[in-house]
Parts: C-alpha cells; structure tokens; sequence
C-alpha cells in the first residue's frame, strides 16, 4: 500500500471512529448508571438523523444549532423514555429484568423505526452538510463534511468527558454506575441520575445521527448496522467503561478502513467491510474476555 | 423527651414470610439502642424499612413527627438517616478520599478544597489519613468498614443506623469504632446498633430490643434483656434457657 493510501485510511478511519464512539458511548453510559442494554440505540440514533434534517433542511437552521437541537431534542426524548419505561425496574414493578429490558428497547427500536417510515416514507433524505468542499493537504484529500462533522463530534465528547469528570452531577452518574445502593444512602438520587444518564446517552446518539446524517443519508432504519458496530465497541472496550468506548470505536474505525485495502478488489474489500469488527470483537475476547477496559466479572 | 423515630405496628413481608411482624418501636434524639436477635429475626430487614429500602405493607414510620414510608433512601440520607450494611458498601474503584467526596456528602455548591479538608480530617481521626489517595479497593475489610464510618461523619446525620459494624474487625480497629460510636452519641446523634457481638452491644448500648421471627420480644436496660426468659430461649433454645435461669 502506498503512503498516500494508507494515511487516507487512516484519516478516513479515525474519522469514522469518532461517530462510532458518539455513539457507543452513549450505550456504555446507560448500560453503567441504568444495568440495560438499550436495544432502541440505533433508532435514537436514526431519531437524531431525522431532527437534523428537519431543522437544517426544511426550517433552514444552520447545521451546527440543528445538531444541537438533536441533542436537546434527544436529551429529552431518552429522559422520558427512561421515566416511562426503564424506571418500573427500579420501583420493583418488575420480576424479570433483563428480559423486561431487552423486551421493552427492543419494541420500542420497532416502533420509532415504524414511526419515522409512516411519517417521512422509506426514502433516503440528503440534509445539509455541516460544512462543503474538501481539504487537501499535500496530495491527501479529506472530505470537508466528514472532517467538520467530526470536529463537532470531539467537542461534544470532550464535553462529556468534562461534565463527567468535573461537575456535580457527573460525579453522582459515577457514582451510581459503580453502586446504585450506594449512591443512594449518601443521599444521591439513583432515580434523576438514572435518567439524566439516558438524557444524556441519548443525547449522544442523536448528536452521532446528526453528524453523519449529511454523509451517509437519513432513513429510518439507518441505525440498525451502526448499532451493532456500537455493541461490538462497548464489549470490545469493557461494558460501562468510556475510555474504553473511546478507544475502541478508534480502533474499530482504523481496523475497518485499513483491512479493506487487504483485498485489492475495493468492491469486495467494501462488502466486507462490516464483517472485520466481528472478526476483531472475536479475537479480543478470545484473549480479553472483559474487553480492552472492562473489569473481570464472575456471575453467581 | 419527645421521640425521634417511632414505628408502629410494622409489617413487612416476603412471599409467605412475614419478615417483620407488627413491630412497635421508637428511639429518643441521642439514645443508642442495640437491636439483637438470631440469624433471620428481621434485623436488617428493619434497618432497611427505616433507610428506605423497604416499604412496609402496613404500619406507620415516622422520623421528626413525619412520616417517611415511601420516601426514597437518597431523601432519607439527606433528611439526616444515615447507614452502614452488613456487607461493607463502598465505592471500589475510587480513591479513599474520593469515597467521602461522593456528591450527596459533598453539597453542589460546597466549595471542593473545603470538603477535602473535611474529608482529610475524618480520615486522620479514623487513622485512615495515609491510605486517602489509595484506590478503596485496597482497603482490608476493617479499614472499609471505618471508611464507611468517615461516610456518615461527611452526612452529619441525626441518626445512624449500623449493621454488624464489627464483624470481622480486628481488636484495634473495633476499638476504635467503639470511641467512634460514643463520640457521635457524646454529641447528640442518636444510634441503632445491630450486632451479635454481645461484648460490644453490652458495652456500648443503655437499651436492647430484642427480635425474634420478626417481632419485638424485649425491650430494656441490657441487664434486664440479658436475663429475660424468651431471649435466653430464643438464642439458647427451651431447655438451655430453663438451665440458664
């Protein structure tokens, strides 16, 4: 492979990786407050596409307030799905579980799925791009909206990192994602906690939705391979842990756009594409069964 | 004196078994009562209806003359309930230090160099002050369940409520925990003790209320508790108990 060839995988892949952590990031924070696997994560994520291209396209916002209006918009929407149908668990509304979560995301993933197709038909939507033209540097050349998209993409997750890291209500998400009961007897409430951690996930999947929406086009079942690509991250970094998203939506951008390369048919590279994060996930937990980040967990 | 916490006529129950069975009780503002009772007599289960773990199907819990069934354990602990659990609760993965630091303990709008001042005292006079920057994951059991003591110092509550604080705790330790529980009592915090250390309950404690399957079975002053016929048949058994008295 040329040098040209490979720094354009590279760019191409640390780009992609930093949608792919938006969006796993957002399902390793609830799974590490709330103990679920959100099932409807790619439609939150499709959800995000679908504000996006309402309010840059047909009311004509500027691209960067639409991306954050996805945002609040899915900020709120993940708090009251959380409210409605996440927090009977912990009002012991429920006997089993897991089963109930997987149920309820996974039914709720149909019906916004459905919902989007009887409003806006199962046509593919082109919004606006966050920024046109194209970059070159030297004889590389990066495409403008992906490179802005993820521009805006680092800022939203170095926000997160901060909020995490820095404010009061960060420190209460960590704290109840490390021990609910915990939490709650130094006078933290596990309850708002627990939905402004799916606030915010869902926050960031609709941010990932919005960001890629121009790129590779709105749909209503748009979220459904990325979202595997975000259970493949989160298993492959550790479940609930963020560096570990973050690191491992990079390396599953790269290992995707530099295996292609590894066929010379880039037609048949392309087809596979999607298959070598399986392959990666497989070989890590062959080796690290807790993932790259994840603590080792034996189940009584 | 007007009572701090009153329950009455407590019922909680699982399935076919009533764990608590009508239980009446109240503690004074700084008294320090020590509950007892066999393995499965509703101990815990009781410090866990009191903390908020726990709704009651029946009977009434009031703290400070008002009621507190159904408000959640976070709103107790900031209402001044504070806890420890038989299985020591700490946050694992974050320092010493942080553990006390926590938000809840912390207020939002504290100023953070003065928490961690607090917190840096309470874990010199816990003898922890050398381990605050360790990850809490590293702490021997004893040091944990101090750790847990420093938590409640942070709250500052009206009442702590402590399950089998001493299990497992080596002497000096306990010792330590023993000044720990007299100091907060010196100064007004009223404490429910449970522990089947008997040295340690009868030491400490000017009142026992003894439990067994889920009711009250005595009520008063360590040594008329220590002779009354149906603990000493509860923990002894009918025969042993007849010998004994």
């Amino acid at each position: 492979m040329s040098l040209l060839a490979f720094s354009e995988q590279v760019i191409n892949g640390l780009i992609i990786g930093v949608f792919y952590a938006l969006a796993a990031l957002g399902l390793s924070l609830i799974f590490g407050v709330l103990k679920i696997v959100n099932f409807a994560h790619g439609e939150l994520y499709m959800l995000g596409g679908f504000v996006y291209y309402v309010f840059a396209s047909l009311f004509g916002l500027p691209p960067v307030a639409a991306v954050l209006v996805a945002c609040v918009a899915l900020f709120l929407v993940g708090m009251a799905i959380e409210h409605l149908l996440i927090d009977p668990i912990y009002r012991g509304k429920v006997e089993r579980v897991d089963e109930y979560a997987i149920m309820i995301t996974f039914g709720l993933a149909i019906l916004l799925q459905n919902l989007m197709l009887s409003i806006f038909g199962p046509w593919t939507k082109r919004p606006e791009a966050i920024f046109r033209g194209r970059i070159e540097i030297g004889e590389l050349i990066v495409s403008g909206d992906r490179l802005a998209a993820a521009g805006v993409g680092i800022v939203l997750m170095g926000l997160l990192l901060y909020v995490l890291r820095y404010t009061w209500a960060g420190k209460a998400v960590r704290a109840v994602s490390q021990d609910r009961e915990t939490a709650a007897i130094v006078g933290v409430n596990a309850k708002l906690t627990g939905m402004l951690a799916f606030g915010l996930g869902s926050a960031l999947a609709g941010a990932a939705g919005a960001l890629i929406g121009p790129v590779f086009l709105v749909y209503p079942t748009m979220g459904v391979i990325p979202v595997i690509k975000a259970y493949v991250i989160v298993v492959l970094g550790g479940l609930g842990s963020v560096p570990g998203a973050i690191l491992g939506a990079l390396i599953l951008g790269l290992f995707e756009n530099l295996a292609t390369v590894l066929i010379p048919d880039t037609t048949r590279a392309l087809a596979y594409k999607d298959a070598y994060g399986l392959v990666l996930l497989i070989v890590v937990l062959i080796f690290r069964p807790q993932g790259l980040f994840g603590e080792k967990v034996r189940r009584s | 004196m007007t009572a701090q916490l009153v329950t009455d006529g407590v019922v909680k129950r699982f399935g076919g078994l009533t764990a608590l069975d009508h239980v009446t009780f109240e503690i004074e503002a700084g008294e320090l009562v020590g509950l007892i009772g066999p393995n499965g007599s509703g101990k815990t289960t009781f410090l866990n209806v009191l903390s908020g773990f726990y709704r009651p199907e029946q009977g009434s819990v009031s703290f400070e003359g008002r009621s507190i069934v159904g408000r959640e354990p976070s709103a107790l602990a900031t209402a001044g309930i504070a806890r420890s659990f038989q299985v020591t609760k700490i946050f694992r993965r974050l320092s010493v230090l942080e553990n006390l630091l926590v938000p809840g303990l912390t207020d939002w709008s504290a100023a953070p160099r003065a928490a961690a001042e607090k917190g840096r005292a309470i874990l010199d006079g816990l003898d922890l002050g050398r381990l605050a920057g360790e990850p809490a994951a590293n702490l021997s059991g004893g040091q944990a369940k101090l750790l847990e003591f420093g938590r409640i110092m942070m709250l500052a509550p009206k009442l702590v409520l402590l399950d089998e604080p001493f299990g497992g705790v080596h002497p000096t330790l306990k010792r330590l925990m023993h000044d720990t529980i007299r100091d907060w009592n010196a100064r007004g915090t009223s404490i429910i003790l449970i522990s089947h250390d008997m040295g340690s309950i009868f030491d400490l404690c000017r009142r026992i209320v003894a439990l067994q399957n889920g009711r009250v079975i005595a009520n008063g002053p360590p040594e008329a508790v220590r002779s009354d016929p149906a603990v000493l048949q509860a923990y002894l058994g009918t025969r042993s108990a007849r010998a004994a008295s």
